[in-house]
């Protein structure tokens, strides 16, 4: 009858697929797989990860709950030998800081230490602070030492922590990291932030984002970063950062992905990006041109204005001034143009902008404009502009 | 004259239609890939074993959506547990990587915070615990059970033993 026919489909649910399937599942629902029958009970062994995320931890009992959870699981592992590839903790703190600091630090500290001994190769560290001020110094956990010790490590994500120095050891050795993430780290000075990227030597796909210092630069630091070597990143993605990253060091970036200040950048700062393809910039038209100066092989170029942080949006407010030469991936490469918040400054400069590229992309197959205002004006001022390249197709929302 | 034959591979699901695919979506299907080397010369027609033609619908949406950068959009929701396992078994067959990894985490969100009983279910699986084995092994990892509510199918499956 029908049944043998389902069990025969249902039973050929292989391992590797149930491995799958465990692995995308937080830890506490694998865990509880084990009860399911003898087969199973091995399985959730094999393939367990360390992945805790939605984890809002209010108070400081909640806090000592989940350490208390931690601690057990630790047991499981240590005794059972269990290898974890991956330690995912995603958590969000409304509980005091101190709190924080003295009950959930240290339980994640001595996690993080069993994972460099386990040989994790994938870490994410995502703590989060509500109801606070980010910015307010003293309240950023200290990184755990255990982080530096991963050494195995391919792919490595931080939000929230301070880094004052490196204990134990004077640098930072990553040999195998690809992809570093850091958002809303606290480092005391420029140097150490440059000594953390020195210390990643395959690093691929970088992403920064609200990094700040306590100390100002030095001239110390500047040798540091003067000397820093990324020539393998691909990616670079750089936001809400109020210093100045040393550029030269992305010229082999595929993708690049960064906010720039006026007051911060110059175009001396750029080197050519021979291999980008995909730029995603900040809107401030005399910089963005230079940039496609820099950037010969561009096939998609996005623009953006809104960014996180108020204190940027001030561009200077000037007449268009025409360029003394096209930049060359207008003529031989770019494929796309987006750009986001138009108008959101000034109509006139950005239709201007919009403009430009129209009037010299000849390879142009798409320019797609947002705005919230003015749609029609945009409409009429940009359809009416003569374009190099005859099969673009422009869209407004 | 074999190169002009199209850019389009010929696959017949189980059911017999048979669908004519470009070869960049036959490239993600790494087991049509291999029959596709492995064959000499022109291969007409590729029959795919354990795919209907249901299957190939909802794989040939999704490359669609991948292509244009909205593979995000993809949904199985409208699929009833069976059918996602089928899918997934399908997908599994024809071993494609990025949909395997986008059913898998759909089967495993829906199985998120359910009770052992649903899961039981879900998979068919039997329990070959002695009860005494399985009070065991509750206990010892009774901290995972926590702060789950009463689940009777559960509470049936203790009685029964």
């Amino acid at each position: 009858m029908a049944c043998e026919e389902d069990e025969d489909r249902l039973s050929s649910l292989t391992d590797d697929i149930l491995h799958q399937i465990l692995s995308l599942t937080p830890t506490k629902d694998a865990v509880k797989t084990g009860v399911l029958s003898k087969r199973w009970y091995g399985l959730w062994r094999s393939c367990i990860n360390i992945y805790f995320t939605n984890i809002n931890l209010e108070d400081e009992s909640s806090i000592l709950n989940f350490n208390l959870f931690l601690s057990q699981i630790y047991y499981v592992h240590h005794f059972e030998y269990i290898l974890f590839n991956r330690f995912y903790i995603d958590i969000q703190y409304s509980a005091d800081p101190n709190d924080i600091i003295s009950h959930s630090i240290p339980s994640l500290s001595q996690w993080i230490k069993y994972a460099a001994g386990a040989r994790v190769k994938f870490l994410h560290l995502l703590l989060n602070y509500v109801h606070g001020n980010l910015h307010h110094l003293n309240s950023s956990p200290h990184l755990p030492s255990g982080v530096l010790r991963c050494k195995t490590l391919i792919v490595l994500k931080l939000r929230w922590f301070l880094v004052k120095s490196f204990p134990f050891t004077d640098k930072v050795d990553f040999p195998e990291l690809k992809t570093l993430h850091l958002e809303d780290i606290n480092f005391k000075t420029h140097s150490l932030f440059m000594l953390f990227l020195a210390g990643c030597p395959v690093l691929e796909d970088l992403k920064v984002a609200n990094v700040f210092f306590l100390e100002d630069k030095t001239d110390e630091d500047d040798q540091v970063s003067a000397s820093l070597n990324l020539s393998n990143l691909i990616r670079a993605d750089i936001t809400n950062c109020c210093f100045r990253f040393p550029i030269k060091t992305l010229f082999n970036l595929e993708f690049l992905r960064i906010q720039l200040s006026p007051q911060m950048y110059t175009p001396d700062d750029f080197p050519t990006f021979h291999k980008l393809t995909h730029l995603v910039i900040n809107n401030i038209s005399d910089l963005v041109l230079q940039m496609l100066h820099h950037c010969p092989k561009l096939q998609n170029l996005e623009l953006y204005q809104k960014t996180q942080s108020e204190s940027w949006d001030n561009r200077e407010q000037g007449s268009w001034v025409v360029p003394k030469s096209a930049p060359k991936c207008l003529s031989s490469y770019l494929r796309r143009c987006t750009i986001r918040d138009f108008a959101l400054q000034d109509l006139h400069q950005d239709i201007m902008l919009a403009r430009y590229i129209l009037n010299n992309a000849g390879l142009l197959q798409t320019m797609t404009i947002w705005s919230d205002k003015e749609k029609h004006e945009i409409e009429i001022e940009l359809s009416s502009c003569p374009r190099a390249s005859a099969t673009c197709q422009i869209s407004v929302s | 004259m074999a190169s002009s034959s199209s850019n389009l591979i010929s696959l017949k699901t189980s059911d017999g239609t048979v669908f004519k695919v470009e070869r960049a979506l036959a490239k993600t299907m790494k087991t049509v890939q291999a029959i596709i080397e492995e064959a000499d010369a022109n291969i007409y027609m590729i029959p795919i074993h354990n795919v209907f033609s249901h299957h190939m619908d909802m794989i040939i949406d999704y490359y669609k959506l991948s292509v244009a950068g909205k593979s995000k959009e993809f949904s199985v929701e409208k699929l009833d547990n069976d059918e996602l396992k089928d899918f997934l078994l399908a997908v599994h067959y024809l071993n494609m990587e990025d949909l395997f990894e986008v059913l898998t985490q759909a089967v495993a969100d829906r199985l998120e915070k359910k009770s052992v009983g649903y899961v039981r279910k879900y998979f068919g699986i039997e329990n070959d615990f002695t009860p005494e084995e399985y009070a065991a092994i509750r206990k010892k990892n009774d901290w995972a059970f926590k702060g789950d509510d009463i689940e009777p199918e559960e509470d049936e499956e203790k009685q029964e033993e």
